[in-house]
């Protein structure tokens, strides 16, 4: 097994550290940027597109303002919306990309072991390590200042938490230790504290207002929840480069993917009550509803891959976990404001 | 198997199932006769620790008090035995699906015993149906449990694909059928008619469905090597007949005769009859014949074979570790 890359090192010393591609990687493949059917593509507008993509992983980000917008309906309802959600939202992409641009200075040696990530800008050595700190320092300052004018100083401070959590704690913890994806977790739930402090949800629960609190919480856990069975998947399906490039994911350290399945089986059957309480604050039963069959079917999908434990079953649970968070989101946010 | 020492974790996991059957029937009948606010505070009763509220008060007191309180007992009780469960599975080296179970279970009952104070200081309809969801998924797992820390040889080691597509169809319709039953039981007075009427026909094609699926579970295991799975499907299809004639009987007690094919309104067409010896028992047992059909379910479930691919891992002890052994002995 190829020795872990060096993580002793602190994020400066690292980001500083010569992006070069090592030989262990076919450099025609990795440092060039080709599409998924190998032709070369450099210098064009799409290459410059599909690195940024690479870069800042815009569906993750589209996920984190989907989660930010539900935590602010279920907060606040149709209280929501206007010029400071524009620039909310605007400063939280932007702190998201950030973290996904420091993610992958880190984890650039590890990610030239993988196929999956060798073409990443950082990791094939197409962005320079230097460029990408300041790239990194700059998203985050502005994303940080743009949510302070937006909302205050308290929702930008969950933003820099999430930020810190996710790049400090989660990104070094994944070569060290298969509890990974617990503090991960953390760091994927927190951006419902970024809504329901926008949306003033301090105030209103001292104003007796729980029940949006309450259901809050509710999405912060299911998110949570959510994530073990999703990168439980994952890390199933993509076990083999983990393996390779000495990542600690449980599928790594247990082959046999039961702890995997123990765990994702867990939170799924855990995620059913606890997405049935976001209809509390509207009283839906539509989305009483919606929550329970989303969750269920999620729960159905863990299940068939803790029995099965092969690409097939992990695969549909991975598309299942997207679905099911699609639709509870959504039905939170059609269903489930409050009156 | 060397060992024939006594299934610890077996036995942690029966009395859960039989703790938690009757902490479902409180449940149901808290519900039936509206005694959730029968005490007002949470975790505290009238100012007493839960523990020590005086037992002359609780068994002479008001009847709603009575279930309340005892509902409550019982909940902290099946904590305690689901702590316990976790602590003997996790001791006795099981295999991580077992375990995983027995830590959805502890996390189930916590949330469970949050949501039951939060319905309390809440005083909430919906957290009353989210906390009536979590009770049968509570049962559904803890019966899971039991029939996993069996032994291995109950389980066949090929799966028959339509019968465990039936058996595990029937687990998800009979909780969604429990779902729709929970939103029936806590209906709000806000409520719309035309909401009303969509959801008691929701309730009703759930119904067809289970029907159905318990007839095909029936079909299908009735051939082939498992006849364990063949006399569980058997006996889901007399509780479902038992199920759709005290659904009537639960009809005609909440809305009266029905003189249309849906009843117009949410509203008790006699109240009095509801809550009447009779009326409850066929009302409570409506709900709590629904949770067995789901416990049923779970078994025919696991013995049509769900589990059968990864049987031997799940169920087998993982290692020849005699304490491991001891478990499954």
């Amino acid at each position: 097994m190829t020795p872990p890359p060096d993580f002793a090192s602190d994020f400066t010393a690292a980001a500083f550290a010569p992006a070069t591609v090592p030989a262990s990687l076919h450099a025609s493949d990795a440092s060039r940027n080709t599409d998924a059917l190998g032709r070369d593509f450099a210098g064009t507008a799409a290459a410059i597109a599909a690195d940024v993509s690479r870069l800042v992983r815009p569906r993750i980000a589209l996920m984190v303002l989907a989660t930010v917008v539900a935590s602010m309906w279920l907060t606040a309802g149709r209280g929501v919306g206007g010029p400071s959600l524009f620039w909310l939202l605007l400063g939280t992409t932007l702190v998201a990309a950030s973290s996904s641009i420091a993610n992958q200075i880190l984890e650039r040696a590890a990610d030239r072991l993988m196929p999956r990530t060798a073409r990443r800008p950082i990791a094939a050595g197409r962005l320079s390590v230097p460029a990408a700190v300041m790239l990194a320092t700059l998203l985050v300052a502005a994303g940080g200042l743009m949510i302070t004018l937006a909302s205050g100083w308290q929702p930008a401070a969950a933003a820099l938490t999430t930020w810190i959590l996710y790049v400090a704690v989660y990104t070094p913890m994944k070569m060290r230790s298969p509890l990974n994806t617990a503090v991960g977790a953390v760091s994927g739930a927190l951006p419902v504290a970024i809504g329901w402090l926008a949306a003033d949800g301090p105030e209103r629960l001292a104003a007796g207002d729980a029940a949006g609190t309450l259901a809050v919480a509710a999405l912060a856990t299911v998110l949570y929840l959510w994530q073990f069975p999703h990168f439980m998947a994952i890390a199933w399906l993509y076990r083999g480069q983990y393996a390779a490039a000495g990542m600690r994911m449980l599928t790594v350290d247990d082959p046999s993917g039961l702890r995997a399945a123990g765990q994702a089986l867990a939170a799924s059957l855990a995620m059913v009550p606890v997405s049935l309480v976001l209809a509390v604050p509207s009283g839906s039963i539509r989305l009483f509803l919606a929550a329970a069959i989303a969750s269920l079917v999620y729960a159905v999908a863990t299940v068939g891959f803790a029995v099965r434990r092969d690409d097939a079953s992990a695969r549909t649970l991975l598309f299942t976990s997207l679905g099911s968070l699609l639709a509870l989101l959504t039905a939170s946010v059609v269903f489930g404001p409050p009156a | 198997m060397t060992s024939r020492s006594f299934n610890w974790p077996h036995a942690i996991a029966c009395l859960l199932v039989a703790a938690t059957a009757v902490l479902l029937c409180f449940g149901a009948l808290v519900t039936t006769f509206d005694a959730a606010m029968a005490v007002p505070d949470w975790p505290a009763t009238y100012g007493h620790n839960m523990f020590l509220f005086p037992l002359a008060e609780w068994f002479y007191g008001p009847w709603d008090l009575f279930l309340e309180h005892g509902h409550r007992l019982l909940g902290a009780m099946v904590g305690v035995v689901s702590l316990l469960l976790a602590g003997v599975v996790w001791r006795s080296g099981l295999s991580p699906a077992v375990r995983a179970l027995a830590a959805a279970a502890v996390l189930l009952v916590v949330v469970q015993g949050v949501l039951g104070g939060a319905r309390v200081l809440l005083d909430d309809k919906t957290v009353a149906k989210v906390h009536a969801c979590t009770g049968p998924l509570f049962f559904a797992v803890a019966v899971a449990i039991a029939t996993l820390t069996r032994t291995s040889s109950t389980y066949a080691s090929t799966a028959a694909t339509a019968a465990v597509r039936s058996a595990a169809g029937l687990v998800l319709a009979s909780y969604v059928q429990l779902v729709a039953g929970a939103q029936l039981r806590h209906l709000d007075a806000s409520v719309d008619p035309s909401t009303f009427r969509w959801l008691v026909a929701f309730h009703i094609a759930g119904a067809v469905g289970v029907t159905a699926l318990s007839v095909a579970a029936a079909i299908c295991t009735r051939t082939g090597s498992r006849p364990v799975a063949h006399r569980w499907s058997l006996a889901i299809l007399l509780l479902v007949a038992c199920q759709l004639a005290l659904g009537v009987g639960a009809w005609v007690v909440n809305w009266g005769l029905p003189s249309n094919w849906l009843p117009a309104s949410w509203s008790f067409s006699d109240p009095l009859l509801a809550r009447s010896f009779w009326g409850a028992t066929v009302v409570t047992g409506h709900v709590v014949l629904g949770m067995m059909i789901l416990g049923a379910s779970v078994v025919l479930a696991l013995s049509a074979g769900v589990l059968a691919r990864s049987a031997a891992s799940l169920v087998r002890p993982q290692q020849t570790d005699r304490a491991q052994e001891r478990a499954f002995a």
